[in-house]
């Protein structure tokens, strides 16, 4: 037993001494949850405004004489808010606009139809035809823009042919009272989730996962300086020397654990909900997982650098199939996703956040459980088999 | 040049001059590479799941539903209560939940402000999209509402003016008020007219029709890139572990011991490297485009163009890492700092129009951002009168770093 | 008495015998030289005594405890110095000693006091808070020493403990071996420099695929060489018909000559050393130097293999 604490305090001070290794364990976490926290806090948030450059796009009217032109069109384009988006640009018929958009000339076009207004106030149809052109964001801007000017004289047509006119001065906007769309709490009582905290949990566990590099780098290189030969000249079991090195790299993935959660929690306010203990607990099985996933790999491989590639393929695979990289198809997430240990952890962790009663946190810390049970016993049997010696 | 070429050729050599080197660098890269090209890419076409639950009795809740079903965008399923939905967000089943609440309808005929909740477990262009559109709807009922609030008014204090009481006190009448006393005959009649409005906007009389020429890149070339430049960026790293246990088994010491100059090493190693580098790009771009049938949606010659001048700024990045960090383990875990990072300001992972202002400036020093700009001119048919500008600035980087690089190899050094 | 005791121990790999046989007995308070060429199984014996492989036959006994037994307990007793430098780069001089100190269990104040000892010993003292990055290969191999006296094993077991270091650090490194030994430590001394262990061996085995073909005091091996010395002798002037003349000399079992350089071998010099002068002065040669060299084990594992040491 003294031998154990002797080897994983030494795998310990060793570990912390290297700089990269601080880096990449304490600094890098920190760095990537801040960066996507702040690249996407436009969208989460929904706070400030981007300011977005306006772009040219091209109008035709397709009215005989510049007298019949559409008025609705017109003083739409005219409003300041519309100006701030977009800059209108009268093209002379169809086809140049067409040219237009393809040139780069106009991002976008818009076709009015001749009688356009006309048709509306007579309550017949009306449509716009739309060029898209050559930016994805630009075409969705002026689409969204173009199309709620239309929806909002949809309804008001609607009202009139329904209501009758009179009903039309009623339909203002209502105004700053309060968003007609809110995003709802998932669980009652905790506070408001925000997807801010999906990442910085999903980022947690890609990190935990990435603990069991240590293990393949710390098992290869007592074989590469021949103090694995040694230390088996010493007074010193096997499993005992084995123990520590996982003891110390342990220990070492449980602080970088704690401090992501805590520079996190303090420096950008993530919320890791109210059950500590059953957070520790998740956090422990998912180094676990990854230690024991990893010694499976060392036994087997033949050298460090396949080792390490093996691992963090599987690291990658497994982020990319539980989501946490990419938005995946729907029907992947809990099919294929389920496959991968962050499935079960970030599951987890998302209640926990939410403050979400035992019962619904409790399946997936079985399932965890489940998991590191057989990856132990794998990596007791392979331990077993191949065993760790030069 | 006989020096450099010796020097590029022995890395060649001993990188993919094996039977299990050409499968670990060349196909397994190129096969991994191209399944979740084909798996990400096939991506954009899938709707996305959206679970609601319409507790509205009124026609508001049902209009609301029926419209979003409208766009095309969405598979809508249906939860039966809000705990339900919220379990079923909470697993993932849909990318995002949307409620409607219990007097939905009721309550925006009483001048209220109802609002819709929607639940989502991480932002995604899916549920930023939804919100718009739910919250666009949301505010358009209100004014159908206010407009039905008027047209009510306007009828019946023609008719008589003896409920003039009851009318104005109405609209300060809560849902729960509505269901009784006189409120609830005009409460119905107004869920009418409501529904009439409603009836007839569903018709979309006025609206658009897009002509689409096909002119822009499809959102899914934008996360194919991406990808794709992560995983070249991770494979340069291979290649450049190799030129680091040159330095930790004194090869590299020995070759400087040879009449080779310092930069001629260096010079060969990237041009090795880059050979691979190059090996690896087409190995990818066949497999996907031959094997997989994934169409990339630009000339292949230019795609091939933009990732080996992408893959030429990587060697430079990893070189000059390499050139600083001794010790090859610490390479490895140093360009892993260096990658992920700066995928994520390039745009690797959500288009780059998504983040604040002072990150987008951030952004053009990532070479990330300058190789999908190229790729998205190109895809639009763009020529090289626009398509220099990403190509400078890429060369531009490479040139400065495989500099630095180079210069701070120092081949007579071994490793620490 | 024996200290410890290999009794036919055999090691296969592959079923090809690696350690055939192997019968040996270290006596305790010497030191004792295992010599033998690059591959003879030298490594895989000392391998094999420490408990790191175990043995496909046969006992190995140290002190009186079977190491297949009880492998700990035997390993308390062994103080192991591998060929290879074993040490962390990443950690001190001090760090790395009382790391290996204290997997043999030695705790608190006792350690500190083996860690110094071991360390002046070795001459690392002053250079303590040092990492070994940043050493010569001489004092890596002096640390590589120092990490395994500190609790003063029974048997030190050095595996070529002096490949590839300058002729200093391998004095100072045969010094501490002599050292080690006065202090008390029985010494196995694993070599392919037949002159490191002629210097410091008492008893010397011999190995040579996987067999131990020749065990004793370096006087008894002596004297199973044939009898046979070596003169050499360089002179000016060296014609065809003196070496014609010397090839004829009854005595003289052979003759090479390369330059101004002749080497004759005969039974025994002393008796013939005045005819071969005779023989040169009658042929105008002028001897510059004459050296006769007597029968070393480098000649014995040539007579016994019919291949040279380094080969």
């Amino acid at each position: 037993m003294a031998n154990i604490w002797t080897i994983a305090a030494y795998e310990l001070r060793r570990l912390l001494r290297s700089r990269s290794m601080l880096i990449n364990l304490f600094l890098l976490p920190i760095l990537l949850i801040f960066l996507i926290g702040s690249a996407l806090s436009g969208v989460m948030g929904g706070g400030k405004d981007q300011t977005i450059d306006p772009f040219r796009v091209g109008i035709v009217d397709a009215a005989a004489n510049p007298s019949e032109r559409s008025q609705l069109i017109g003083s739409f384009l005219k409003s300041p808010e519309i100006a701030e988006i977009i800059t209108p640009e009268t093209a002379d018929s169809r086809e140049a606009a067409v040219n237009g958009v393809r040139s780069g000339e106009y991002s976008y076009a818009v076709i009015v139809p001749a009688g356009f207004d006309k048709d509306i106030m007579s309550g017949k149809e009306a449509r716009l035809e739309y060029i898209l052109g050559k930016n994805r964001t630009d075409n969705m801007v002026a689409g969204t823009v173009f199309d709620n000017f239309l929806s909002s004289i949809n309804y008001r047509q609607a009202a009139a042919m329904t209501l009758g006119p009179q009903a039309i001065p009623a339909m203002t906007e209502s105004g700053q009272s309060n968003p007609a769309v809110v995003l709802g709490k998932l669980n009652e009582g905790a506070p408001a989730y925000t997807a801010s905290q999906y990442y910085a949990a999903a980022m947690l566990l890609m990190f935990l996962l990435l603990c069991g590099q240590m293990v393949i780098t710390s098992l290869y290189s007592e074989k590469d300086n021949h103090t694995l030969f040694r230390i088996g000249s010493m007074p010193v079991k096997g499993g005992e020397l084995f123990m520590g090195k996982m003891l110390g790299i342990g220990i070492v993935s449980v602080l970088q654990c704690a401090s992501i959660i805590l520079a996190t929690h303090f420096l950008f306010g993530v919320y890791w909900g109210n059950r500590p203990g059953l957070l520790a607990l998740v956090c422990l099985l998912m180094i676990l997982a990854s230690l024991t996933l990893s010694v499976i790999i060392a036994m087997f491989a033949r050298t460090a650098a396949s080792a390490r590639s093996i691992s963090t393929g599987l690291t990658v695979v497994m982020t990319f199939i539980s989501g946490g990289m990419a938005p995946l198809p729907d029907s992947w997430v809990n099919t294929g996703g389920a496959f991968s240990i962050n499935h079960w952890g970030m599951r987890g962790i998302l209640r926990m956040m939410l403050e979400s009663p035992w019962t619904q946190i409790s399946g997936s810390i079985t399932m965890l459980s489940l998991i590191c049970l057989v990856l132990l016993g794998l990596a007791f049997f392979s331990y077993r088999k191949v065993g760790y010696h030069v | 040049m006989y020096n450099i070429l010796t020097i590029s050729w022995n890395l060649v050599k001993r990188m993919i001059g094996r039977r299990r080197g050409v499968i670990a660098y060349i196909l397994l890269p190129g096969v991994i590479v191209s399944v979740i090209i084909w798996m990400t890419g096939g991506m954009g076409y899938e709707k996305a799941t959206v679970l609601y639950t319409n507790l509205d009795s009124g026609p508001a809740g049902a209009h609301v539903i029926a419209e979003l079903e409208k766009t095309g965008d969405y598979t809508l399923v249906e939860k039966e209560s809000g705990g339900e939905l919220r379990t079923g967000v909470l697993d993932e089943k849909g990318r995002a939940g949307l409620e409607i609440p219990a007097g939905y309808s009721a309550s925006l005929l009483a001048g209220q402000a109802p609002q819709i909740h929607i639940y989502e477990l991480k932002t995604s262009a899916a549920s930023i999209a939804l919100k718009m559109k739910a919250s666009e709807i949301g505010g358009r009922l209100r004014e159908v509402a206010l407009a039905v609030d008027a047209a009510g008014k306007g009828a019946e204090a023609g008719k008589a003016g003896g409920t003039a009481g009851v009318q104005a006190a109405s609209p300060s009448i809560g849902p729960t008020g509505m269901a009784s006393g006189t409120a609830s005959g005009t409460a119905a009649a107004r869920e009418a007219k409501l529904s009439a409005v409603l009836q007839q906007a569903e018709l979309h009389h006025v609206g658009s029709q897009k002509t689409d020429y096909n002119l822009y890149p499809r959102e899914s070339l934008g996360v194919v890139t991406g990808f794709m430049l992560m995983f070249l960026m991770a494979m340069v790293t291979s290649s450049v572990s190799v030129i680091m246990d040159d330095r930790k088994k004194r090869t590299m010491m020995r070759m400087f011991s040879a009449p080779v100059r310092s930069y001629e090493i260096a010079l060969g190693n990237f041009l090795g490297s880059f050979t691979v580098g190059v090996i690896q790009v087409a190995a990818v771009l066949l497999v996907g485009r031959y094997v997989l049938n994934y169409n990339f949606e630009l000339p292949m010659y230019l795609y091939f163009l933009i990732l080996a001048a992408f893959m030429l700024v990587c060697m430079g990045l990893a070189s000059t890492v390499a050139g600083l960090i001794r010790n090859p383990n610490n390479a490895g875990m140093l360009n892993a700092l260096i990658l992920t990072p700066t995928c994520m300001l390039g745009g690797c992972f959500w288009p780059i129009s998504i983040m604040p202002d002072y990150m987008q400036k951030a952004a053009n020093f990532v070479p990330q951002k300058w190789a999908i700009q190229a790729a998205d001119l190109a895809a639009t048919g763009s020529g090289w009168s626009e398509l220099w500008l990403p190509f400078a600035v890429l060369g531009l980087m490479a040139v400065i770093l495989l500099v630095i690089g180079s210069a701070i190899l120092r081949p007579s050094e071994s490793a620490v | 008495m024996a200290l410890a005791s290999l009794t036919d121990v055999v090691k296969r790999y592959d079923s090809k015998l690696t350690v055939d046989h192997v019968n040996l007995s270290i006596n305790e308070g010497e030191i004792f030289g295992l010599l033998g060429p690059n591959g003879a199984g030298k490594s895989t014996t000392i391998s094999m005594l420490c408990g790191l492989l175990k043995m496909d036959g046969g006992s190995i006994v140290i002190d009186g405890i079977s190491v297949a037994k009880q492998p700990l307990e035997a390993k308390k007793r062994i103080g192991l110095v591998p060929q290879d430098l074993a040490l962390y780069e990443d950690l001190t001089t001090w760090e790395n000693a009382s790391f290996f100190g204290k997997l043999y269990g030695l705790r608190g104040e006792l350690l500190k006091e083996r860690v110094k000892e071991a360390l002046e010993f070795t001459g690392l003292a002053d250079r303590a808070k040092d990492k070994p990055s940043t050493f010569s290969g001489g004092m890596k191999r002096r640390l590589n020493i120092a990490c395994a006296i500190m609790h003063r094993p029974k048997l030190i077991i050095m595996d070529e403990p002096t490949v590839g270091i300058d002729p200093q650090s391998r004095n100072h490194i045969l010094e501490s071996v002599k050292a080690l030994n006065k202090l008390g430590s029985t010494v196995i001394y694993t070599s392919h420099y037949m002159e490191e262990v002629e210097a410091i061996c008492d008893r010397v085995a011999i190995m040579d695929k996987g067999h131990i073909i020749a065990c004793g005091t370096e006087k008894e091996l002596r004297e199973r060489v044939a009898h046979e010395e070596k003169i050499i002798i360089k002179a000016g002037s060296i014609t065809p018909d003196l070496i014609l003349e010397l090839k004829q000399h009854p005595r003289v079992t052979r003759v090479e000559a390369e330059g101004e350089t002749l080497e004759l071998y005969l039974p025994s010099s002393q008796s013939e050393l005045q005819d071969i002068l005779f023989i040169f002065a009658k042929h105008g040669g002028v001897i510059q130097m004459l050296q006769i060299e007597q029968p070393d084990l480098e000649t014995l594992f040539l007579s016994l293999t019919g291949r040279t040491l380094r080969d």
